[in-house]
């Protein structure tokens, strides 16, 4: 029942998405540790089950899965409560990285299609 | 010993850190004046009732320590006493402290206990007893703990009818059969001149009540305890002697312990508080031992076991006693009033699922952050909280002759303040010695 797969992991993609973000001004999320409480306060994980949301889309931007990342439903979903900014121990503000990573598909996928 | 005759020293805080230190100072042959807040020495560590990661029990280490400061000539203990103000002038310091009154006279009370059991000011008249952390209550004259050194009976002149009317009761002074109460005691200002301070002020804990921390209800829900509660639960000389019961008297099926509650933590204390993850795994063993029946699970950020055996005991937490360890922060507790329990949600990070788990009692592992003194304050080596110490000596601060030891330099474990308490005896004799010998010594 392995779920598990091996991926490559891409640094430079990694620095692309950081690079945009630091130009929104959202790159608080370099200082995420994956602790889930962010998955444990959002109001959309648990209903619609993208469980864990938002620590995975922060995860994909760390290891620079940017095909993961612009596939992810759960991007456009987010409706912004900012409940897992307000718990998140560390600052690292997932509802903003959520909403400059809105920006960030339609800008670079969704305009050039 | 012939006291008194290479220096005079002054430990400020009287817990582990500044035992050891003082103890290895009179060894030496120096004058030390140990000075305690509280009406004991012992600090945190004598409200312990086992050590990581030897489940070693605390009080066997610690008792006959506190029992060598009172046995040694040179050291002069002065209980209930705070440093309010340190000057330096040349090579010397001087340090102002205020004692507060104890109302019994040290040289004749016998630590009998009689007052303590004729005290009126008890029950809903009395106060929550410090040592056992508010879970129970105290007279208005009591001992501290049965360990206390010196252990002597004090009042408390917030709860103690006499003291608060100015008559009327009065009844310990008429049973003491020692005649040791004082009622006319006064506060004192006392003068002391030495040539070093070492400063073992300990640590304070976060408060639970804060409002970032609000979400885990502690004050609100009656079995949501911080660790300290919890350990004065498991000690025998605790509240309920021993047991591992609940407020209502049950015994529990299963305890949560949440980790880093204030510590790691942008907005309250933003450092790990270091002792937390052993202390905690401990306080499961022990509550396995208890109740071998009982459910324990840790919900942990990462499992920190730094130190010598550390990671063998955490092993043995998992692996013989079947701890569940849980990778996951929890965001609320929530009380399920129909069955009384209460329930956390969490995510399990390993297996990427949201789950809730019902619980009867939920222990916080509080942060802690040093107890600063307010004259570190004034002499300026205090920045954001901490002190600032040397590079090339962990425990000297800038200004010469003040060392800074223990939780109070930063957050640190039992064995790491007795080393670092016997690392300032050695470094207070070198610097003294260095002003008084007309030899130059050598310095790195």
């Amino acid at each position: 029942m392995s779920k598990y797969e091996y991926v490559e992991i891409r640094p430079e993609v990694y620095i692309k998405i950081r690079d945009f973000m630091k130009k929104l001004g959202a790159d608080d999320f370099i200082k995420c540790f994956n602790c889930g409480t962010c998955t444990v306060v959002c109001p959309i994980a648990e209903v619609l089950g993208i469980v864990p949301f938002s620590r995975k889309i922060i995860r994909y931007i760390m290891l620079g899965l940017e095909e993961d990342l612009v596939n992810s439903k759960e991007i456009l979903l987010c409706l912004h409560c900012g409940e897992c900014s307000e718990y998140c121990p560390k600052g690292a503000n997932p509802a903003e990285t959520m909403h400059a990573l809105k920006t960030y598909i339609i800008q670079n996928y969704l305009l050039k299609r | 010993m012939e006291g008194a005759k290479l220096g005079e020293v002054a430990v400020v805080g009287g817990g582990i850190a500044g035992i050891q230190a003082a103890l290895d100072l009179a060894d030496t042959g120096f004058k030390v004046y140990l000075i305690e807040r509280s009406p004991s020495i012992g600090g945190r560590m004598a409200q312990l009732d086992k050590t990581f990661p030897t489940l070693d029990c605390a009080s066997c280490i610690l008792t006959p320590k506190m029992a060598e400061v009172l046995r040694k000539d040179n050291i002069e203990l002065l209980t209930l006493a705070e440093v309010v103000d340190v000057i330096k002038n040349g090579n010397k310091f001087k340090l102002t402290i205020k004692q507060r009154p104890r109302y019994v006279d040290t040289n004749k009370c016998t630590g009998c206990g009689t007052c303590v059991e004729k005290c009126t000011a008890r029950g809903k008249l009395g106060a929550p007893d410090e040592f056992n952390e508010g879970l129970g209550t105290r007279t208005a004259v009591y001992i501290p703990f049965p360990q206390a050194v010196p252990k002597k009976a004090v009042i408390d002149p917030n709860i103690c009818l006499r003291l608060r009317y100015k008559r009327g009761c009065g009844i310990c002074e008429k049973v003491c059969p020692a005649n040791a109460i004082n009622f006319n005691d006064t506060e004192k200002i006392l003068n002391l001149t030495v040539d070093a301070v070492i400063v073992a002020t300990g640590y304070k804990f976060i408060d639970p009540r804060l409002p970032e921390l609000s979400i885990y209800g502690y004050g609100k829900y009656p079995e949501v305890y911080t660790n300290i509660e919890f350990e004065r639960i498991l000690d025998a000389r605790g509240p309920t002697g021993g047991a591992l019961i609940k407020k209502d008297g049950s015994h529990p099926e299963r305890i949560v312990f949440i980790q880093c509650v204030g510590s790691r933590h942008y907005k309250i204390n933003p450092y790990c508080s270091a002792y937390c993850c052993m202390a905690s795994i401990k306080q499961a063993i022990l509550a396995k031992e208890h109740e071998p029946r009982v459910d324990v699970t840790i919900l942990y950020m990462d499992i920190r076991a730094y130190g010598k055996g550390f990671q063998d005991f955490y092993n043995r937490a998992k692996n013989e006693y079947g701890i569940r360890f849980i990778k996951g922060r929890t965001t609320g507790i929530i009380e399920d009033l129909s069955k009384k329990k209460l329930i956390v949600k969490y995510e399990d990070v390993l297996r990427g699922t949201i789950e809730t788990m019902e619980t009867d009692m939920v222990v916080l592992a509080l942060g802690i952050v040093p107890n600063i003194p307010s004259f570190l304050n004034k002499l300026g080596i205090v920045r954001n909280g901490r002190v600032i110490i040397r590079s090339e000596d962990p425990i000297s601060t800038y200004v010469d002759g003040i060392f800074v030891i223990g939780a109070a330099l930063n957050p640190t474990d039992i064995p790491d303040a007795v080393l670092q308490g016997s690392a300032a005896a050695a470094r207070v004799t070198e610097y003294v010695l260095r002003r008084k010998t007309p030899f130059k010594v050598m310095r790195s």
